[in-house]
């Protein structure tokens, strides 16, 4: 099965590196999509659709925690990795009460990105 | 919190982001002299305590982290436009490792990395302000980093 | 089963199913061991440095003393027996920093992270690695299974699982 993803995150070169990271697992990735904020992927959720969402927290416009909140509210029922800077407890429950699937905090070695991947899409890289 | 401390987390925070994702070793530089600093990347953090984390490159070190990241090959050089994306991701990764490290509860709050001009010298502390500095080799060039706050820390 | 050593600055690949590839006394050196589960074909190499711009008359005689042409020539080598790049399970190990040993330029966290970078360029995300420390390793790789087993003096053998880092 040929994966859709989705990867937000205000960095190119990050999400370039996660890009990196699933072609060398061995994921079948069909289509990447890419969005700088939280607002470009709701505009992009609303013409596409995705099998897994990669997702930063701290971007301009509208976060990480909020695009969360939407996803939620709109029942896009897409799993959400949360991949941030912030590795404090606190941040990690909020997101995963938002409904986060995944949280994997930068810096991560590649084999950790793939590792939470496989977990949240049940073992499905090669 | 004291200053030794601090300093001793600003260089586990780099070293640990440069070893993890950028495959580099940080090294003792002689000193910083003459090199231009071709990259310069603040991102500021506010909460607990208010502040922000400056790094300034050498047109080297910010090269060979550049191609280490992003898997390419060291000759031509990368982009400059591609050099400064992964100088701005570096600088966010130590600013938030740092602030991870302080003893906090708070969620992390980091402003979006600002490029500033490049210069020939770091600027001189600002009175009053309460700073760590580090100063490393990274391969073949040198790279500062300047942790400075106000507020509790 | 069949046991090949492979020395410091050595390498091998085979897809000899009743073989074990084994290597002694990894101290600051780094173990790569590489299988394709599908075309059973495991491959080791023992290198000591990690840059053969150092030394490249060296790398000339020798390429398994450096990171930079080892890593290379142990993929191809694999490809040539039938291995497959997306197939491969890659382990890291070794680059320990020897208690007493002259080792002020600490050589085995240079020779892991020249190898990280190495695999990274070449689009291989590892399976798992245990370096560092303080001990020297020995590792051995089953080539029928494609089970890597790794020691310290004194210790039972373990089995290499994948290791997580990065994740709080």
């Amino acid at each position: 099965m040929a994966f859709r993803v989705l990867i937000v995150d205000d960095s190119p070169a990050m999400r370039t590196f996660i890009r990196r990271v699933m072609d060398a697992s061995g994921f079948d990735v069909g289509a990447y999509f890419q969005a700088s904020d939280g607002e470009e992927a709701l505009e992009l959720l609303a013409r596409e659709w995705v099998d897994v969402i990669l997702t930063d927290i701290n971007m301009p416009r509208m976060n990480g925690e909020e695009l969360l909140r939407l996803i939620e509210e709109r029942q896009i029922e897409v799993p959400v990795v949360v991949v941030s800077t912030d590795a404090t407890a606190v941040r990690v429950n909020q997101m995963r009460m938002l409904g986060a699937k995944g949280y994997i905090t930068k810096p991560f070695a590649p084999e950790a990105l793939r590792e939470e991947l496989e977990r949240v899409l049940g073992g499905a890289s090669a | 919190m004291p200053e030794v401390d601090l300093k001793k987390m600003l260089a586990d925070a780099a070293e640990e982001v440069l070893a993890t994702m950028f495959f580099a070793m940080l090294d003792e530089p002689a000193t910083l002299s003459g090199e231009a600093l071709w990259t310069r990347v603040r991102v500021g953090f506010w909460g607990h305590a208010t502040g922000a984390l400056t790094l300034c490159a050498t047109r080297e070190a910010t090269a060979e982290m550049t191609v280490n990241f992003l898997g390419l090959d060291s000759q031509p050089p990368p982009p400059e436009a591609e050099q400064k994306e992964v100088a701005k991701e570096l600088t966010n990764m130590i600013c938030g490792a740092v602030l991870s490290r302080m003893e906090r509860t708070d969620m992390l709050h980091l402003l979006p990395p600002e490029v500033l001009p490049a210069c020939d010298q770091i600027a001189p502390v600002p009175a009053g302000s309460q700073m760590v500095e580090q100063i490393f080799g990274v391969g073949a060039g040198v790279m500062h980093l300047r942790f400075q706050w106000d507020g509790a820390a | 089963m069949t046991s090949q050593v492979i020395g410091i600055s050595d390498c091998a690949v085979t897809n000899d199913r009743d073989r074990s590839l084994i290597t002694y006394a990894l101290g600051s050196c780094i173990a790569i061991a590489i299988h394709d589960r599908v075309a059973n074909v495991g491959g080791m190499l023992h290198f000591m440095l990690p840059d053969s711009t150092m030394n490249p008359a060296k790398a000339q005689a020798n390429p398994w003393v450096f990171a930079d042409t080892g890593i290379p020539r142990l993929f191809q080598q694999a490809y040539q027996c039938g291995a497959d790049k997306r197939r491969l399970s890659v382990y890291l190990l070794g680059g320990a920093q020897i208690v007493n040993s002259s080792d002020e330029f600490n050589i085995g966290k240079r020779n892991h992270l020249a190898a990280r970078k190495i695999l990274w360029k070449a689009g291989i995300v590892v399976h798992g690695e245990t370096v560092g420390g303080n001990l020297a390793r020995t590792v051995r790789l089953e080539v029928a299974t494609g089970k890597v087993f790794w020691r310290t003096p004194g210790e039972a053998e373990r089995e290499m699982v994948p290791v997580v880092k990065g994740v709080r």
